[in-house]
């Protein structure tokens, strides 16, 4: 079976400000607001525009910070990822 | 059905039962208050009973109105001065589409107005009364109105609601018993006598002010103050909202705007004493 891919219209259908060390975002679709600590942040801008599955985002998520992309790190982002999907941020397409 | 109406700030509300008492008791409440502009009403508050023999036998208030939440729990009809005032602040928290809602007391002096947001029980309405007392007008109790553009404080002067042992305090500093409405003894939140703000306050009811100081009470602890960061302070204001979902994002800008420009602390206390002496503190240090 083929993974899903996951696509976001962040930033561009939103309002955001660092607040504090967090980014607040404002969807304008959905009316609701989210504050973001890391890594929700970086994942959105890596699938902003260009979709890709869970485990594409962990690869990359994980050069981007310099870790390795082992299962913990793929069982964090996998969970991460749930919960954008959960507030609206994130789609599966 | 009996009737009764009355100007509250900048809302017309057109209250009604089929009882004669409990708008007989709320007129009494609301006297000095204007009637509404052109005399149009634009909110329409209501208790009846949640079912036709309940009119009568053991006799129940259910809130209704333009706005109301389904599976409201009626009350007897001894509370259905609570009733109404609920029905009243059902419309506002479910209706208000022009100002941001916040849930909190408010008052100003020389133009500048000190938000006390909080949790019931948190002492804001007490000390809200008690400023009242002391030279400060009382502009809210229970909602804020924020005029998006401006951030101004739209004075929304309702009676104040006092809760059990702020009664005696309020009863020992405010002279004029015509100010008080009735005792309502076992309510869900204990007992509770509405507090009618001084003359003033209804008088310039109209009268505007900028917010300057945000301060979240904590009463019951000993005497203790902090900063609040602007990240807790937008969460907790948009918690306690009841429209800013509804308001969207000129909702979202205007809170960044008050987040951005008005200071906000905590501070716990262990009696109003010293909470008045705390909130006259933070007076002085940002100069109001």
């Amino acid at each position: 079976m083929l993974s899903p891919l996951f696509k976001t219209d962040f930033p561009q259908l939103c309002l955001t400000r660092q607040i504090d060390g967090l980014l607040l975002v404002f969807h304008r679709p959905s009316g609701t607001t989210h504050f973001l600590e890391r890594p929700a942040p970086e994942m959105l801008e890596l699938i902003s525009g260009r979709p890709m599955t869970a485990e594409a985002l962990t690869d990359a998520l994980c050069e981007r910070f310099g870790f390795g992309a082992d299962a913990e790190a793929r069982t964090v982002i996998a969970v991460r990822l749930a919960e954008l999907v959960a507030v609206g941020l994130v789609r599966r397409c | 059905m009996y009737r009764f109406e009355v100007r509250i700030g900048h809302a017309g509300f057109r209250v009604g039962s089929p009882w004669r008492r409990p708008i007989d008791t709320l007129r009494r409440l609301y006297a000095g208050y204007p009637t509404p502009e052109e005399g149009i009403a634009t909110l329409t508050a209501r208790i009846a009973p949640p079912k036709p023999w309940r009119r009568w036998l053991r006799p129940q208030a259910a809130i209704a109105g333009d706005h109301c939440l389904p599976d409201m729990v009626p009350m007897a009809l001894r509370h259905a001065l609570l009733a109404l005032e609920m029905a009243m602040n059902m419309q506002v928290a479910l209706g208000e589409r022009r100002y941001l809602l916040i849930h909190a007391a408010a008052v100003e002096r020389g133009g500048k107005a000190l938000i006390l947001p909080g949790e019931s029980g948190s002492g804001k309405s007490t000390l809200a009364a008690l400023l009242g007392e002391a030279g400060w007008r009382v502009l809210a109790d229970e909602f804020v109105l924020i005029d998006l553009a401006t951030l101004c404080v739209l004075p929304f002067p309702r009676p104040i609601s006092l809760k059990n042992d702020a009664i005696a305090e309020m009863q020992a500093c405010v002279a004029d018993e015509s100010r008080f409405g009735p005792v309502l003894t076992g309510t869900p939140k204990g007992a509770l006598r509405h507090l009618r703000p001084q003359a003033d306050a209804i008088a310039r009811m109209n009268e505007s002010a900028m917010p300057a100081l945000i301060l979240f009470p904590a009463f019951g602890f000993p005497s203790d103050s902090a900063g609040v960061s602007r990240s807790e302070l937008f969460a907790r204001l948009t918690e306690g909202s009841t429209n800013y979902i509804a308001l969207g994002q000129r909702a979202f800008e205007a809170m960044l705007r008050i987040v951005d420009t008005i200071p906000a602390a905590r501070f716990a206390y262990p009696d109003s004493a010293a909470g008045l002496a705390i909130v006259e503190q933070f007076c002085i240090e940002i100069g109001l």
